[in-house]
């Protein structure tokens, strides 16, 4: 007896055609993240390594033709980045050591992806010349000028330990960049914990000099790009692709040091005289995570969290991604 | 018509008897096949549960379903099957369609038979994953070197089957055919194709099968998305409960695209039974 | 008079192996014949060249003055195995899944006349040998064919069966007037159906009786086909 299955093709047609349309979302989604545009968004420090690149453009360019069309977005501080990256409006950020671990101690899922070289020559506990501090164990009863949650806090903290003081020893006052600056050019505060291109800018205008600097403190005070952890998981091939190509924009500036002057100088409105001075204490590259820096950040973690700075402890290698 | 209709209502009325013994029985059958399955779960959850069993290395299906539902929560696991939804799909229409109209001409022309079968013996008898290496230098890491390695997967059981599909029709039916001038189209239409269709269905199910190993290995040698993706990436980090998870939807698009191939059975070869 | 079917000089050699040796025949339109002979005589050979799913080596057959040089479409096989198309129904079987109108309904009427109409949605593995056959004699009707060649289309089939069988196609190829050539091992049959009886031989045509009696319902009828069956069976073991 014939039967024409008419339910039986129904079903099967129906399958068949959520399959399809599954397939299809299945191949928009594949072709997504391959041809057609994704919008990167990038979040960076002035005169840091996106900066460099952001100026230069080969990375942009390049992004492009793996078609991915990149946004950076300028940061007054880490802090404020972390922020950006924690409601989503960024996917990657450059930011210093510190920020991250903070940001991590107050709950923000985010992933260490890459790593920078050391600026160690370039951060230190700035002082006045000529105002009788030579030495850390100077400082003592003085007041110090940092930003809290930031590198500065950090290194400031290891340099009094290392010293030997107490932070109950010294005044510390935190103020936001542009607060502490004109500070420290007052001489309302006596000691500025900082980084380049302020400390180069200190030095050569303020006539100031860097009392400790990192290399002496064993601080490294490394740039790293930080991704929330969901963007960081499900854009192994993005981030990969960020690291390539902000390490050829670093390999350059450390091979066009003076074209890398002339770009900073006008990007940051310097004197050519700082910019040179920062960009000739350090070297520029990028790279995936590694091991050493993760122990440096495990370091500053517990660091904090003995200074109760942050309340939480951070294993910082359950928020990183080591690439292939 | 009427008449089949009182002839069916006859028959039934003389086995009524039969009739609620036979229901249930029908019933049962249609439960049996998920006897073991379930059977399987649950003991596995009661293993896990009393500890019997390690859950770092095998997680509770419980927990298995919790890690889908937390992954279906973030979007990946739904972008996950999407993908290697596609991946399968395009792969299987590509090889599986090529197998066809390849094993239908060889099946149909002895001068394409002759010019090459010998090389798609040959050819066949490579192991498609030995072709990885290959794949990935030639067409890289992306979509179109898994799809590739898909469609090669589907294009030989496809192919095979339909041309001993093809080659194995009844002669007695097509000399019938012809002594009833029939067209050569009708001859291909009424005789041979439907003569060969349980061959090329029996090629659509391998394919389908060959279709889903070929991607979680595709997936798992070279990919950033998908399940076999998924399921590696949970390998290197000791998440069993992802990997647990992608052998489950593995497993359950395993059986989907077999209950597919059934139905199409059930309905286009029901002259058989 | 020009006879309807002629078969002149026809031999048919595969290879090595002579099938048919120079067989003459003349059959008249209308007429039944029935060739029969043991098995690989040449019989079913000699119906396959008429059919034109075969060419003669030599020799040449011609049917209304025309040579048969390919598929014969005036005439319409019936072969042993009834060859129906498992994949389509019994009426589909009819039309070879054509959705004609016309031809749909001639299927209708055939499958009455067979009494098989129940059964015009049912797919052949359901049915039994002899509704088969029947389906198949539907089939070989339906575009009103000048001649029917039988191959042994009733030699799978019991012996009640197989005598209303002959009996339906008695019935039609006289109320229809259709020429029709029977191959059959069964000397009897022949006897029972044909008005001619060819008997072949050592790939040969040894002997064409004619046979008055058929179809006579008599005594005397009854017995003299008797004899002829003997006549027959004597010539295929010692002529």
């Amino acid at each position: 007896m014939k039967n024409n299955h008419v339910h039986r093709k129904i079903f099967v047609w129906l399958l068949i055609g959520v399959w399809i349309i599954i397939a299809y979302f299945g191949w928009r989604q594949a072709t997504g993240a391959g041809t057609s545009t994704k919008t990167i968004t990038i979040g960076y420090q002035a005169g840091d390594e996106f900066d460099i690149s952001k100026t230069r453009g080969a990375f942009a360019k390049k992004m492009k033709a793996k078609g991915y069309t990149v946004k950076f977005k300028e940061f007054q501080n880490g802090s404020a980045e972390m922020q950006a990256l924690a409601n989503g409006s960024i996917d990657y950020a450059r930011i210093g050591d510190t920020p991250g671990i903070t940001a991590l101690a107050s709950g923000t899922k985010l992933t260490y992806v890459a790593a920078g070289a050391s600026k160690a020559n370039g951060s230190g506990i700035l002082v006045k010349k000529g105002q009788g501090i030579n030495s850390m164990s100077d400082l003592k009863g003085k007041t110090i000028a940092y930003t809290k949650g930031t590198s500065s806090e950090y290194m400031l903290r290891k340099a009094l330990q290392k010293a030997g003081l107490s932070t109950s020893d010294v005044t510390l006052k935190s103020l936001d960049q542009s607060a502490a600056a004109v500070a420290f050019a007052k001489g309302k505060v006596d000691a500025w914990a900082n980084w380049d291109p302020a400390t180069s800018q200190a030095e050569v205008t303020e006539n100031a000099k860097l009392l400790v600097n990192g290399t002496t403190l064993g601080v490294n005070n490394r740039s790293f790009i930080v991704a929330p952890t969901k963007f960081a998981k499900q854009n192994k091939a993005v981030t990969k692709l960020v690291i390539k190509y902000s390490n050829a924009d670093m390999q350059w500036a450390n091979k066009h040091k003076s074209k890398l002057v002339a770009m900073m100088q006008k990007k940051l409105k310097l004197k050519k005289a700082v910019v040179e001075k920062m960009v000739n204490r350090r070297t520029y590259k990028m790279t995936r995570m590694t091991k050493t820096a993760v122990k440096e950040l495990q370091d500053i973690a517990n660091l904090f969290y003995q200074s109760k700075i942050i309340t939480k402890k951070v294993q910082v290698k359950d928020h990183v991604q080591y690439l292939k | 018509m009427d008449q089949e209709i009182s002839l069916n209502i006859n028959q039934e009325t003389t086995t009524t008897n039969n009739v609620t013994h036979q229901h249930s029985k029908r019933k049962l059958d249609r439960l049996l096949p998920w006897l073991i399955p379930v059977s399987l779960v649950i003991l596995w959850q009661v293993a896990v549960s009393t500890k019997l069993i390690d859950s770092s290395f095998v997680p509770a299906p419980s927990a298995v379903i919790a890690q889908g539902v937390s992954l279906w929560q973030s979007g990946e696991l739904q972008k996950n099957i999407c993908i290697s939804l596609f991946r399968a799909s395009v792969g299987f229409v590509i090889g599986g369609g090529s197998g066809l109209v390849l094993g239908l001409v060889n099946g149909l022309s002895k001068t394409a038979r002759a010019t090459l079968d010998s090389t798609v013996q040959m050819l066949r008898n490579i192991p498609h994953l030995a072709l990885i290496p290959v794949m990935i230098l030639v067409l890289g890491i992306g979509e179109s070197a898994k799809i590739s390695l898909v469609a090669i997967g589907c294009l030989f059981p496809m192919y095979i089957n339909t041309y001993h599909g093809i080659t194995s029709v009844d002669h007695g039916l097509i000399e019938m055919g012809k002594s009833y001038g029939l067209s050569s189209w009708a001859l291909l239409r009424k005789i041979i194709l439907p003569s060969a269709l349980p061959s090329i269905l029996m090629g659509v199910r391998y394919a389908l099968g060959v279709m889903w190993t070929t991607l979680i290995v595709a997936e798992t040698v070279s990919a950033d998305s998908g399940i076999g993706y998924m399921s590696t990436n949970a390998q290197q980090f000791m998440n069993m409960k992802t990997i647990f998870l992608c052998i489950t939807i593995y497993a359950l698009l395993g059986k989907l695209s077999d209950v597919i191939a059934k139905t199409f059975e059930q309905i286009y070869l029901d002259w058989r039974n | 008079m020009l006879k309807y079917l002629t078969v002149n000089n026809v031999s048919k050699v595969y290879q090595a192996k002579t099938a048919l040796h120079d067989a003459n025949l003349e059959v008249d339109r209308g007429s039944f014949v029935a060739i029969v002979g043991m098995s690989g005589s040449g019989k079913t050979t000699l119906l396959r060249m008429i059919a034109g799913l075969e060419q003669p080596t030599t020799g040449e057959i011609r049917q209304n003055d025309r040579q048969v040089t390919s598929i014969n479409p005036q005439a319409r096989c019936m072969f042993q195995d009834d060859r129906l198309l498992p994949w389509m129904t019994v009426s589909e079987n009819l039309t070879f899944g054509a959705k004609d109108k016309e031809q749909r309904a001639r299927a209708q009427r055939l499958l009455e006349t067979m009494e098989l109409m129940e059964f015009s949605n049912y797919y052949p593995t359901k049915l039994s040998g002899g509704q088969r056959q029947r389906v198949a004699l539907a089939r070989a009707l339906m575009d009103n064919p000048e001649l029917l060649l039988l191959d042994e289309p009733l030699g799978a089939l019991d012996a009640l069966t197989r005598l209303r069988m002959q009996d339906l196609i008695l019935k039609i190829t006289n109320e229809q007037k259709i020429t029709t050539m029977l191959v059959t091992h069964d000397v009897s049959e022949a006897v029972r159906m044909a008005n001619r009886i060819i008997v072949v031989k050592n790939s040969q045509i040894l002997r064409q009786l004619d046979n008055p009696y058929q179809g006579v319902d008599n005594e005397n009828g009854k017995l003299r086909r008797l004899e002829l069956v003997d006549e027959v069976l004597d010539i295929i073991y010692h002529g």
